[in-house]
């Protein structure tokens, strides 16, 4: 235990500079929402908010909305990369601690345990701040009420962290000199865009069959409408505002809260354990990287 | 497990690269002694230290270190020894203080008192970063980390290149220190050879390799010398009598690895004492004859 925690301190001092800049930059992002909210309450913003509310309730929703997501992007973005190893690595390389690392008693298994247990806690961290982000941006901009499908919906970012680290790390622990290091790095991030295409192209396959469905309801609604009262009356109803023009839109946004919805439902029964088998391979691979022994 | 004679054990140990064969080789370093490893760069020192750390994986052969197999056994071997490279291996961000609370953590024998004895000895600071260290002061930090957790076997790559003679006369100090416990023993690999012709009790000789010498120091300098004579008289010495000659405008110098062999046989030439320098100068020649 002494050794495992005087290797995870060594990981952490190594890399403190690296994650303390990346709170700073997370903090930096919180005075621009609270900038931006000070704004939207009494600056600028509020004349725009006035001028928006007065053209319809659903275009100051959408303003909202958009802060919202920018918020839970942004926050999703910053905090889960912390912990990140492949800086660690190279820069053990240039110091010469690698080849050094391998004159002590620290087993193959140890050095992995110590950098997945150092990607986790970080995680944690990491996902702990995002969801606190993700609270703060809904309760300021509630756009939606809050519940557990915008939290859960951090996850799929947490997943792919996990995942872009397992990817990195299996492929630059390998390396043994820093221009490896560096090709490896790359590599990793071509496989992570991959990753990240396949899911785009599941995520993308779930929302047009739902997005289908709904141009067809919709289609089948005004159908109605025009079946039931002729094309004039409904366009006649139209400028009454009998049928809002803003309906299309309050119903996407509510098409696209019950799609994440359903795809977070969908989806979560294999995100969490996927995401536990990630952090198993991860530690795997990192200790096959590990037993890797020729340095430079 | 303290219970073995010699610290290192190696047996036909060879390991193939492109390019370059680390040729069955084998040599022993005594328990309590300082053995010199030398030899040209690109000799085989570093790769024959590499795979005795199982840094390098070996194609043939056997290693033991402290009684032990070096595969086998590494971790528990590994608590056992220290190593020291040519270059500081600390990340530059790292004070003298927070190396100690790493090094606490991976050596159960890890000793404080005596880290902090040594950087007061060596006048190296505690909360300054290393990075702002000279070459000497890192050199000495990492000795002062490698001799506070209780090593039986100090394994040295270079240790001492590139330092001024000021600190290699500190540094090789301390390295007989070590010594005097007996159960303490040192594997120098150096191309320094006078450091070692100081302090170290046995010498083991490495070219392209191949082990061309290995024994006690004082033996191989007894034995070896510099027969100096004309021209005339270098033609009527048998090629199997020396080692390589070295022919001059004046004459020929030559190295006998047989030195009382040789003045019995050629009584009216001069053969005089010789240095591990020379004698590495006239192995690695390649040839019989150079100048």
């Amino acid at each position: 235990m002494a050794k495992f925690k005087a290797l995870l301190y060594r990981e952490w001092r190594i890399s403190r500079k690296l994650t303390v800049s990346q709170i700073c930059a997370g903090l930096f992002f919180g005075i621009v929402l609270l900038m931006l909210r000070w704004s939207m309450l009494y600056g600028n913003m509020r004349e725009l908010q006035e001028d928006l509310e007065a053209e319809g309730e659903t275009l100051s929703s959408t303003l909202k909305l958009m802060f919202y997501l920018t918020t839970f992007t942004f926050a999703s973005m910053f905090q889960l990369g912390f912990g990140r190893s492949a800086g660690a690595h190279k820069g053990d390389i240039q110091s010469g601690f690698l080849r050094y690392s391998y004159t002590m008693p620290i087993t193959p298994a140890m050095r992995a345990a110590v950098k997945t247990a150092y990607m986790c806690i970080f995680r944690v961290v990491g996902y702990g701040i995002a969801v606190a982000y993700a609270l703060f941006a809904s309760i300021w901009y509630e756009p939606v009420s809050i519940d557990s499908t915008f939290l859960l919906a951090l996850l799929i970012p947490a997943f792919f962290m996990i995942c872009y680290d397992t990817i990195e790390s299996a492929l630059v622990l390998r390396a043994r000199t820093a221009k490896k290091a560096g090709i490896m790095e790359t590599c990793a991030g071509f496989c992570m865009m991959g990753a990240i295409i396949v899911l785009c192209g599941v995520m993308m396959n779930h929302m047009r069959e739902r997005f289908d469905a709904v141009g067809l309801a919709e289609q089948q609604r005004m159908d109605g409408y025009i079946a039931q009262y002729g094309e004039s009356k409904v366009a006649q109803m139209l400028l009454n505002g009998e049928i809002t023009q803003d309906d299309p839109i309050k119903m996407m946004l509510g098409v696209f809260r019950d799609m994440l919805t359903e795809f977070i439902h969908a989806y979560i029964v294999w995100i969490v354990p996927a995401t536990l088998l990630l952090i198993v391979l991860g530690f795997w691979l990192r200790k096959k990287a590990c037993e890797r022994r020729e340095t430079p | 497990m303290s219970d073995y004679t010699n610290a290192i054990e190696i047996k036909g140990v060879t390991k193939k690269y492109d390019g370059f064969t680390l040729d069955n080789i084998s040599f022993d370093v005594p328990r309590g002694s300082i053995m010199g490893f030398i030899g040209q760069n690109g000799a085989g020192k570093t790769t024959t230290i590499r795979s005795l750390l199982n840094i390098t994986a070996i194609d043939s052969g056997e290693i033991t270190m402290l009684g032990m197999d070096h595969i086998k056994d590494e971790f528990a071997i590994k608590e056992r020894i220290a190593v020291v490279f040519d270059e500081m291996p600390f990340h530059d961000i790292f004070t003298a203080r927070e190396l100690a609370r790493i090094f606490a953590g991976i050596y159960p024998q890890w000793s404080d008192a005596r880290f902090t004895q040594y950087l007061e000895r060596f006048q190296l600071p505690q909360k300054k970063k290393v990075g702002q260290f000279s070459k000497g002061m890192k050199m000495k930090l990492q000795i002062a980390c490698a001799l506070s957790h209780g090593a039986e076997l100090l394994v040295m790559d270079e240790a001492t290149t590139g330092l001024d003679p000021v600190v290699r006369a500190e540094i090789l100090d301390i390295f007989l220190e070590f010594l005097q416990d007996e159960g303490h023993s040192i594997l120098m690999s150096s191309h320094i050879t006078s450091d070692l012709e100081k302090i170290a009790d046995s010498v083991t000789f490495i070219d392209k390799g191949k082990i061309m010498l290995s024994g006690y120091k004082d033996e191989i300098l007894e034995h070896h010398g510099v027969l100096k004579c004309s021209k005339a008289d270098y033609q009527n010495i048998a090629q199997e009598d020396f080692v390589s000659a070295r022919l001059t405008d004046f004459g020929a110098e030559l190295m006998v690895p047989d030195r009382a062999s040789a003045a019995r046989k050629y009584s009216g030439l001069l053969i005089e004492p010789t240095t591990l320098e020379d004698i590495m100068v006239y192995y690695t020649r390649g040839k019989k004859e150079w100048s």
